[in-house]
């Protein structure tokens, strides 16, 4: 007997095509792999589709990582090479991607979160625009740039933020140069169109209402040029006559009943003696405050206290040294000689919260002004556009409240008035905590996520990060974004300027954003007849 | 124990003698006596320029021991062929995986039922079949010489195919085996020779051969590739002669590679087609991995190659298989009972 079978030997030719590469070997839902030609050209945030045609399933992910691996037993076999020739390499050598799942398009064409994995050996291809159509499903009214994928972008697949979410507070990190004032136009820019929400914005550096100059030396516009949407703008500024008649702008003022005196704490470094005065006075009003300490001399003896109009006030600074008391007269007083749109009368307040309430973008335009003018203003309005909201105590999400008021206030430099304490930024803090209560939130922008209180980022549910390289604030970002960003922290480090990754409610997984620039998008709109921009675009991928 | 123990003197003297005997084969005049036993000098070495033309194919065969239980053993083995030309593998053929049982030639006539599959003939001569592993040997040299048989059939005039190993049998079933190869290729044009990694061959009572050429060479400044022809006069062992077909060289194949190889080619082989051989050979020897080595035999060695992990199946394989024909795991386990799967393990 023999072991063997009796038919003659054969000897086959093997395959010699490449079917190991492009198809899923990863072996969890939570992340998936597979293997790519050596030499091919992959980036990290290509979008690719994965497709199982056995489930009815076309899956989604995106490549957070890419390295070289081959099928050799030396690890080190690439370190020992002694000539520069390698024959067959593609058989042994390859690239192995790992990519972030996205979601799944099941059989009725709806987009679903990835909560189940497609088969061993499905196929992975790289997507056209048509393959994104489920994003139209999602995507928000708040138009701010295309898709990216890699190093391209899906032309015709906008990304669009939810305006129901911008009061739930927004976050814009980024560095120098990053784009983050191109981005803040483009997003004025689509408030100003979808008008779902008030938006107020500060510039002392007078940028946004007419342009200026970018990073790169080159000539912006403002928003004043997006005439199809100018209705959506009210602007307020402390510039000359001509400037505000060519542009049909308002004078901004206000006046000393806005001012309370927790405003000093934000602006001055107060020892705790004068703490304790400003908060003794905080329920004084401003005119009165401006009155009493700029015309009142106090000395030693406290005569002034038998001479003041102000005897209630008055007995509530007996206690107070004399040295204390005119530290708050000196500061005051460099408030009101240093702010000229401050006066005794007349106050803009009423027609900006009116402008909000329309769901204007509002920029209070201050150029020149300085830090302490801008945080004054700020300080001012946020508490004003509080105590409105609290006021009407409208509530959000009661679908039963016909008429709510939704306000996004934008704070630029968010570190200086949302660290980790200080009293003085108490109103800001108070925006962050309870304010998407009365429907109103705040859009933190900042180069310095680590430095903004971590309970200030916890209440965020839309984040924009536009390159970030210190390592502590993309870990701070990943571990308070919604969705976990950690997968893609190295396409963050390697953002280029204009480009962001987006993470929001609404919109199911983190997406890597190019921001329009704004001179284009503000031709496309000022273009715009009807119907979405992506209509009659290229929507080659 | 798991090595030397260096306070036993008897370790430490074996250990001397190794070393003292390994030492003894790389003499000081090593070059001088290589070049007075066999008469060379500089112009002895042929140079040769790298090139690639026609097609190169490189024929291997690998053999792995699947159990040995003693009164019976089985291996598994295949053989495969891969041709190149103009930078690129043009065909790669590879046999199936075959699974052979030893040590019952009487009763299994394994080799004879492989050899008769193969050549269509039963085997001049039978085999012992008390050694597994030298069985094994051969019914892998079976399956090697019918896949450079069928290689030399997709090579025509001016191809080269190359055989891992020597232009001599290691059992007389081969002989007329060889010889057709041989005879196939000059009928064809096609040129032949033979590339052994290790080589027992030795000279001056026992000094190896490859590192004695490499030595002269050195000597006289020569850089590779080259080739030399060695007298066979000079050779030390007899049974070396029994069932050849070569001519014996050694050659080094790239300049930047410490590499040399002992190569045979048949008999009435020219200088310039030895010449013309070792340029292609060298012509394919530049790959990064092994430099110094010609590729199409890296890559027929990885193709036929049997891994640790088809072993590891076919060995799953049998335990299904058994379980499938009513024998128990343990009575298997009884029956071909290996303890060095299990030694393995600690």
């Amino acid at each position: 007997m023999t072991s063997l079978v009796t038919s003659m030997m054969n000897l086959r030719d093997t395959d010699l095509g490449d079917p190991s590469k492009y198809r899923l070997i990863g072996n969890s839902v939570l992340s998936y792999r597979f293997a790519i030609p050596y030499d091919e050209t992959l980036y990290v945030g290509n979008i690719l589709k994965i497709e199982d045609p056995v489930k009815g399933m076309t899956f989604f992910a995106r490549v957070t990582d890419l390295r070289h691996e081959s099928n050799f037993e030396d690890v080190k076999w690439d370190l020992r090479a002694h000539s520069g020739q390698f024959y067959g390499l593609s058989e042994d050598v390859y690239l192995i991607v790992e990519a972030l799942p996205l979601g799944f398009v099941d059989r009725n064409g709806t987009f679903r979160r990835p909560r189940t994995l497609p088969a061993k050996f499905s196929r992975v291809a790289a997507p056209s625009a048509p393959d994104f159509r489920f994003l139209e499903q999602v995507m928000g009214d708040v138009e701010v740039g295309s898709l990216k994928s890699g190093q391209d972008i899906l032309r015709g697949v906008t990304v669009a933020l939810h305006s129901r979410v911008m009061p739930q507070h927004m976050g814009v990190f980024a560095t120098t140069g990053m784009g983050k004032s191109n981005f803040m136009k483009v997003f004025c820019a689509s408030c100003m169109k979808a008008r779902r929400f008030g938006l107020l914005l500060v510039d002392p550096h007078g940028e946004y209402v007419a342009g200026g100059v970018s990073a790169t030396g080159e000539p912006t516009e403002g928003l004043i040029h997006y005439q199809a949407g100018r209705d959506g703008l009210a602007v307020y500024t402390i510039r000359d006559e001509a400037f505000r008649r060519k542009y049909s702008l308002s004078s901004l003022f206000l006046e000393y009943d806005d001012l309370r005196a927790p405003d000093l704490l934000l602006l001055f470094d107060h020892s705790p003696a004068q703490r304790e005065l400003v908060e003794m006075l905080e329920d004084v009003r401003g005119s009165e405050l401006v009155d009493l300490f700029l015309h009142t001399e106090f000395d030693e003896n406290r005569e002034w206290m038998a001479t003041t109009r102000y005897r209630q006030t008055a007995e509530k600074l007996a206690n107070f040294a004399q040295g204390t008391l005119q530290v708050m007269k000196r500061r005051l007083g460099i408030l009101v000689r240093s702010n000229p749109f401050l006066r005794a009368k007349g106050s803009s307040i009423p027609d900006i919260l009116a402008d909000l309430a329309r769901n204007r973008v509002v920029l209070v335009d201050i150029p020149g002004m300085g830090e302490r003018s801008e945080l004054f203003v700020l300080s001012v309005l946020a508490r004003k556009i509080l105590d409105r909201h609290r006021g009407e105590a409208s509530g959000w999400g009661k679908e039963e409240v016909p008429d709510r008021r939704e306000v996004l206030i934008t704070i630029e430099e968010a570190q200086r008035v949302l660290g980790s304490g200080g009293p003085g930024t108490a109103v800001f803090r108070e925006c962050a905590m309870e304010g998407r209560k009365f429907g109103v939130g705040l859009c933190v922008v900042t180069q310095q996520p680590k430095n903004v209180d971590p309970r200030v980022l916890a209440q965020m549910n839309t984040f924009v990060v536009m390159g970030l390289s210190d390592r502590n604030d993309r870990a701070i970002i990943a571990g308070h974004a919604k969705q976990d960003l950690s997968p893609m922290d190295t396409e963050i480090q390697t953002l280029e300027p204009g480009e962001a990754i987006i993470s929001t409610l609404g919109i199911p997984f983190p997406v890597s954003t190019r921001i329009h620039l704004y001179e284009e998008y503000l031709d496309a709109l000022n273009r715009e007849k009807r119907g979405s921009l992506g209509e009659g675009l290229d929507t080659r991928f | 124990m798991t090595g030397g123990d260096a306070g036993d003197d008897e370790y430490r003297q074996d250990l001397d003698a190794l070393v003292g005997r390994i030492g003894s084969l790389h003499p000081p005049d090593l070059p001088a006596r290589f070049a007075s036993c066999f008469r060379l000098g500089p112009e002895s070495y042929r140079r040769v320029e790298p090139v690639q033309a026609g097609i190169l194919a490189a024929v291997d065969g690998s053999n792995a021991m699947l159990f040995d239980a003693g009164c019976i053993a089985a291996v598994l083995l295949r053989a495969a062929a891969c041709g190149f030309s103009a930078g690129a593998r043009t065909f790669r053929a590879v046999t199936p995986l075959r699974l052979v049982t030893l040590g019952q030639e009487a009763r299994d006539a394994s080799f004879s039922g492989l050899y008769r599959e193969c050549f269509g003939t039963d085997p001049d001569t039978g085999i012992r079949d008390d050694e597994p592993e030298r069985t094994a040997g051969i019914l892998r040299d079976t399956l090697e010489y019918w896949v450079a048989l069928r290689a030399a059939e997709r090579l025509g005039q001016g191809d080269l195919l190359v055989l891992d190993g020597a232009l001599r049998v290691t059992h007389a079933s081969h002989e007329p085996v060889l010889l057709r190869l041989i005879r196939t290729c000059a009928k064809r044009g096609i040129h032949l020779c033979a590339v052994t990694k290790r080589t027992s061959v030795t000279w001056g009572g026992g000094l190896p051969l490859v590192p004695a050429a490499l030595a002269l060479a050195k000597a006289h400044g020569i850089t590779p590739p080259w080739v030399l022809r060695i007298g066979e006069e000079g050779l030390d062992v007899t049974p070396y002669r029994q069932w050849r077909h070569g001519v014996p060289c050694v050659a080094a194949l790239h300049p930047r590679s410490h590499l040399a190889f002992r190569i045979e080619v048949p008999g009435p082989t020219g200088d310039d087609e030895l010449g013309e051989m070792v340029s292609r050979l060298a012509g394919w020897s530049d790959d990064g991995r092994v430099t110094g080595y010609p590729y199409p035999l890296l890559d027929a060695h990885r193709t036929a190659r049997i891994p640790a992990d088809a072993v590891g199946q076919a060995k799953n394989d049998l335990i299904s298989g058994m379980a499938r024909s009513g024998l128990d795991a343990r009575s298997a386990r009884d029956l071909l009972g290996d303890l060095h799967d299990e030694f393995a393990r600690y």
